[in-house]
C-alpha cells in the first residue's frame, strides 16, 4: 500500500462463549471506548469515517447500521456497513483515508451470536434457494464434502487433521482471549461425534462472542500527532466462485489471490518475512488448505501447525479462541497488534515485528482476505 | 486522489414481480453497463454491490449470493449497505475504490428483488425497528412516514394538494422512461381520492415496491481515454448517518441529508447549489420526501419546495428540474436499484442521452441523493460534464 496507513488504536471486549451482561450495542460501546482511548482520539472530533462489519440475520435486525452510530460516536458522521469480514472493512477504511475522505477511520466488528437461538437455521439461509437448500444441504455438509475432497487431493489423512485441532486448542490454553483451549488426544478428536463425515465435532470452530474496534490513520496524521502505530503494508480481498460443484479443493483461490496481492503491495516475497501468521482455521482442514494456498509444502505445513513454527496462530486460531463471525479477521489483526506491542499475554511470542493474517468468510462463500502488518517506526 | 469518471450505465426494467433471480437481474444490469462502456469483464478490476435488507429475499449474506451475477468472481468484490440510502452509496463506494488509487476500474451494481417476500415486502420493514422500544408497538414504515409528512405539513403550513403535485409530476415524467413500472398521467384529485394507507399518506403518495437492478462503470483519470471521449466526472460524494433514535429529533427537516450534501458540495467546490446544480434526482419514495429532500439538499430554502413545485420550477422544462427520470414514484422503487437508477439518470442526462426525458435546458452539473434507515441516512453524489 502506498501512502502508508497505520493502526493507532485497538479496543476489545468479551472473547467468551456468551457475554451475558452486555447487549450488542453495549458491547460495541465498550470496545469503541477502549479503542478510542487507546488511540487517544475523540470520535466526535477526530474520526472522519466509521465502518461496521455486520450481517443483518446474525443481528436479528434489518439494516443493522441503524443501531451503530450512537454506540461508536458516529452519529451525524459518515458511517456505513460493509457486510463482510473486519479485514475487508479495514480495506474500505484504507480507501477512505487514501481518497481523502478521512484522516482517521474506525472499523467495528463483533459477534453476539449467543443471542441467536437457531444458528444453523440462519447459516442455512445463506445457501442458494434454488440449488442447495432444496436438497437438504447445510453448511457443515458442504464442509464435510470439501474436507473429503481436500483429503483425497492433498493426501492428508484423518489423523493429520486431528493433529491440527490438538495443536490449536493447546496453543489457546495460553491465550487469555481464548474460550476453547483444551488438551485433547488425537484419538478423542478422531472419534468425536460425526457432523458430516469425515467432519467431526472438534473439526468445527465453536462460536464465541466479542466486540473489536480498530482505529486507523494516515501516516501524516500519525507523525503529526506523534502516535505509535502498526502499519498496514498490504491488504487485499478476493472472492473465488461461490459454486461448490467442481473446482480445485487442494488450495483455496481466494486465499492465494488475497495473499499474492497483499504480499505484492507489501513488497514481500516469502512467508519467512513474517514473524506472526494468523491463518484461518474455521474448520480444522481449512488451516492446512490455507497453508498450502500460501505456497507451503504439505510436510512443512503439518510441522508448522504442530510446533507453532513461524509464529503460526499464537492465538490458537478460531478452533481455540472461538468463531467470531465477521470479527474473525479483526481478531487476527488484534492478536497481531497485541503481539507486536508485547501485550498478548501468556501466548506472547519472542519475535513479533511483522504479521500476516488470512481469513475466510466461511461457508457457503468463496471470499477471503489477507493483511500484512509491520511494527511502526 | 485520482479523478473518477463514469463511462457507462445500464438498468433493467423495474417491475412488481420479475421471473429472473436476483443474480440474473444483477447480471443484466452489469452486462448493460459494460456494453455501454465498451468494456469486458476482464477490464473490471473491482466490483462493489449494493442491495437492501436480506429479509426481502430470505437470503443470509445476500451480497455473497449475488456475487457472480455482478461479475465479482475472482476479483475484489464487496457489498456496501446503508438501508434505503444504499443505491446512491454504491457509486459513492465505487468512487473511493478508484479515487484511492487502489483500482483503475470499478463496476458498481445495485440489485433488489422485493417480491419473494409474501404477502408483501412491507413485512421486512418490521425488523428495522428497535426490538425493545418500537417493535412491540406493531409499528410499520408507513406509520413513521405519515408522522414525518404530517410534521412537515404542520411546520410549513403545506396542504396535501401541494404535495400531490409531486406525484403528478413524477409519474408523468416516467411516461418517457422505458424501464418505468408505474408511469401515469394523473391529477391532484386522483391522488387525493386514492386509498388511504396511513393518513395523510394515501396510495398515490407512495412509490411501488419493485424488482430490478442498475449499474454504473467507473474508471480513473489515468485510463478514461481508453474507454470514452465523453466522460462524466464524479466531483463530490457525501454520506451521513444520524442517531438511531428518530423520535428524538424534529422530523420536519432531514439534517443528515444536509450534512451529506455539504460533504459532497465541499468536495465539488459547490458553494451555491441552487445556482451551480442544473438538475437533481432526489429520493422520492413518497411525494412529500421530494420536497423534504430538495430542502435538505439546499436546493430550496426550508418550506420553499412546495412553492417551487407549484410554480413549475421543478418540471423537466423548469429552472431546476427535479427527478426528470420519473423518480421512484414513477419508475419504481426496488430499494437499492432505485437509488442507482438516479445516478444512472445523471449520467444519461449529462451526456445528453436521456432521449425523451432529456431536460430542456443545457446541463453541466447534477446531484443525486438517496435516503434510508430509520429516517436517518443521507447519501449524495454530484457529477459534472
Amino acid at each position: 500500500v502506498k501512502d502508508r496507513i497505520g493502526i493507532v488504536g485497538v479496543g476489545y471486549e468479551g472473547f467468551r462463549p456468551a457475554i451475558t451482561d452486555l447487549s450488542a450495542r453495549e458491547l460495541m460501546y465498550v470496545a469503541a471506548s477502549k479503542a478510542f482511548n487507546d488511540a487517544g482520539v475523540n470520535p466526535r472530533k477526530d474520526i472522519g469515517s466509521f465502518i461496521c462489519c455486520t450481517e443483518d440475520f446474525w443481528e436479528g435486525w434489518s439494516i443493522t447500521d441503524e443501531m451503530v452510530p450512537d454506540q461508536v460516536g458516529g452519529a451525524r458522521k459518515p458511517l456505513c456497513t460493509i457486510p463482510a469480514d473486519g479485514i475487508i472493512g479495514m480495506g474500505h477504511a484504507v480507501m477512505h483515508i487514501r481518497s481523502g475522505i478521512a484522516d482517521v477511520a474506525a472499523v467495528e466488528a463483533h459477534s453476539k451470536v449467543a443471542d441467536v437461538l437457531d444458528k444453523p437455521r440462519v447459516e442455512n439461509l445463506s445457501l442458494d434457494p434454488q440449488f442447495h437448500r432444496v436438497i437438504g444441504a447445510n453448511i457443515d455438509v458442504l464442509a464435510g464434502l470439501e474436507m473429503s475432497a481436500f483429503m483425497k487431493a492433498s493426501g492428508f489423512d484423518r489423523e493429520d487433521v486431528s493433529r491440527v485441532v490438538k495443536a490449536e486448542k493447546e496453543r489457546a490454553l495460553k491465550n487469555p482471549r481464548a474460550s476453547y483451549g483444551a488438551r485433547l488426544e488425537t484419538s478423542e478428536i478422531d472419534q468425536a461425534e460425526p457432523i458430516a463425515d469425515p467432519l467431526r465435532k472438534y473439526d468445527h470452530a465453536d462460536f464465541a462472542e466479542a466486540g473489536i474496534v480498530i482505529v486507523m490513520a494516515s501516516e501524516k496524521w500519525i507523525r503529526h500527532n506523534k502516535r505509535e502505530a502498526v502499519f498496514i503494508d498490504g491488504l487485499a480481498w478476493r472472492s473465488s466462485t461461490p459454486w461448490f460443484e467442481g473446482g480445485i479443493t487442494e488450495t483455496a483461490r481466494y486465499a492465494k489471490d488475497s495473499f499474492d496481492a497483499a504480499s505484492k503491495q507489501a513488497g514481500v516475497k516469502k512467508l519467512d518475512s513474517f514473524d506472526i501468521l494468523e491463518v484461518d482455521d474455521t474448520y480444522s482442514f481449512k488451516l492446512l488448505q490455507h497453508l498450502l494456498s500460501l505456497g507451503i509444502g504439505k510436510k512443512e505445513a503439518l510441522k508448522m501447525v504442530e510446533e507453532g513454527e513461524r509464529g503460526l496462530n499464537p492465538s490458537g486460531g478460531s478452533l481455540g479462541t472461538g468463531y467470531l463471525i465477521e470479527a474473525n479477521g479483526s481478531h487476527k489483526v488484534l492478536e497481531s497488534v497485541l503481539q507486536m506491542r508485547g501485550q498478548a499475554g501468556g501466548n506472547q511470542l519472542k519475535k513479533a515485528k511483522s504479521a500476516l493474517a488470512v481469513v475466510w468468510r466461511g461457508n457457503p462463500t468463496g471470499t477471503g482476505a489477507a493483511i500484512a502488518l509491520s511494527k511502526g517506526s | 486522489m485520482k479523478r473518477v469518471a463514469v463511462v457507462g450505465a445500464g438498468m433493467t426494467k423495474f417491475r412488481r414481480r420479475v421471473l429472473e433471480t436476483g443474480r440474473e437481474l444483477a447480471f443484466e444490469a452489469s452486462r448493460m453497463a459494460l456494453d455501454s462502456s465498451e468494456m469486458e469483464i476482464k477490464d473490471v478490476e473491482s466490483v462493489v454491490l449494493g442491495t437492501a435488507p436480506d429479509a426481502f429475499d430470505g437470503i443470509h449474506m445476500k451480497g455473497e449470493y449475488l456475487m457472480d451475477g455482478a461479475g465479482g468472481t475472482n476479483r475484489p468484490y464487496s457489498r456496501v449497505y446503508v438501508g434505503g440510502g444504499t443505491g446512491v452509496f454504491v457509486p459513492v463506494s465505487a468512487w473511493w475504490h478508484v479515487a484511492s488509487g487502489m483500482f483503475d476500474t470499478c463496476l458498481a451494481v445495485a440489485e433488489e428483488k422485493m417480491s419473494p417476500l409474501h404477502p408483501h415486502p412491507q413485512y421486512a420493514f418490521w425488523s428495522i425497528f428497535d426490538h425493545t422500544l418500537e417493535r412491540p408497538l406493531g409499528v410499520t414504515l408507513l406509520w413513521i412516514f405519515s408522522l414525518e409528512m404530517r410534521r412537515y405539513m404542520a411546520v410549513h403550513k403545506v396542504k396535501e394538494e401541494e404535495i400531490a403535485l409531486v406525484s403528478v409530476k413524477n409519474k408523468g415524467n416516467a411516461m418517457d422512461h422505458p424501464c418505468a413500472q408505474l408511469p401515469a398521467r394523473i391529477t391532484v384529485d386522483d391522488v387525493m381520492q386514492s386509498e388511504p394507507i396511513c393518513l395523510p399518506v394515501k396510495r398515490l403518495d407512495v412509490s411501488p415496491t419493485s424488482d430490478g437492478a442498475a449499474a454504473l462503470m467507473l474508471v480513473s483519470e489515468d485510463v478514461v481515454r481508453k474507454y470514452t471521449d465523453d466522460p462524466v466526472w464524479i466531483d463530490g460524494v457525501g454520506w451521513n448517518v444520524d442517531s438511531q433514535y428518530w423520535t428524538n429529533r424534529d422530523l420536519f427537516y432531514p439534517r443528515y441529508v444536509e450534512q451529506a450534501a455539504r460533504m459532497a458540495y465541499n468536495m465539488a467546490k459547490i458553494d451555491n447549489p441552487k445556482k451551480q446544480i442544473d438538475f437533481a434526482e432526489v429520493y422520492d419514495p413518497f411525494d412529500y420526501k421530494e420536497l423534504h429532500h430538495m430542502e435538505g439538499m439546499l436546493l430550496a430554502d426550508k418550506g420553499e419546495a412546495p412553492r417551487l413545485t407549484r410554480e413549475g420550477v421543478t418540471q423537466r422544462d423548469g429552472d431546476m428540474p427535479i427527478n426528470p427520470s420519473g423518480g421512484l414514484l414513477g419508475v419504481g422503487n426496488p430499494i437499492a436499484a432505485a437509488g442507482m437508477m438516479k445516478a444512472c439518470e445523471l449520467f444519461w442526462q449529462l451526456r445528453g442521452e436521456a432521449g425523451k426525458r432529456q431536460v430542456k435546458k443545457e446541463v453541466h452539473r447534477a446531484a443525486a441523493q438517496a435516503w434510508g434507515d430509520l429516517l436517518q441516512v443521507g447519501t449524495v453524489i454530484t457529477m459534472k460534464h
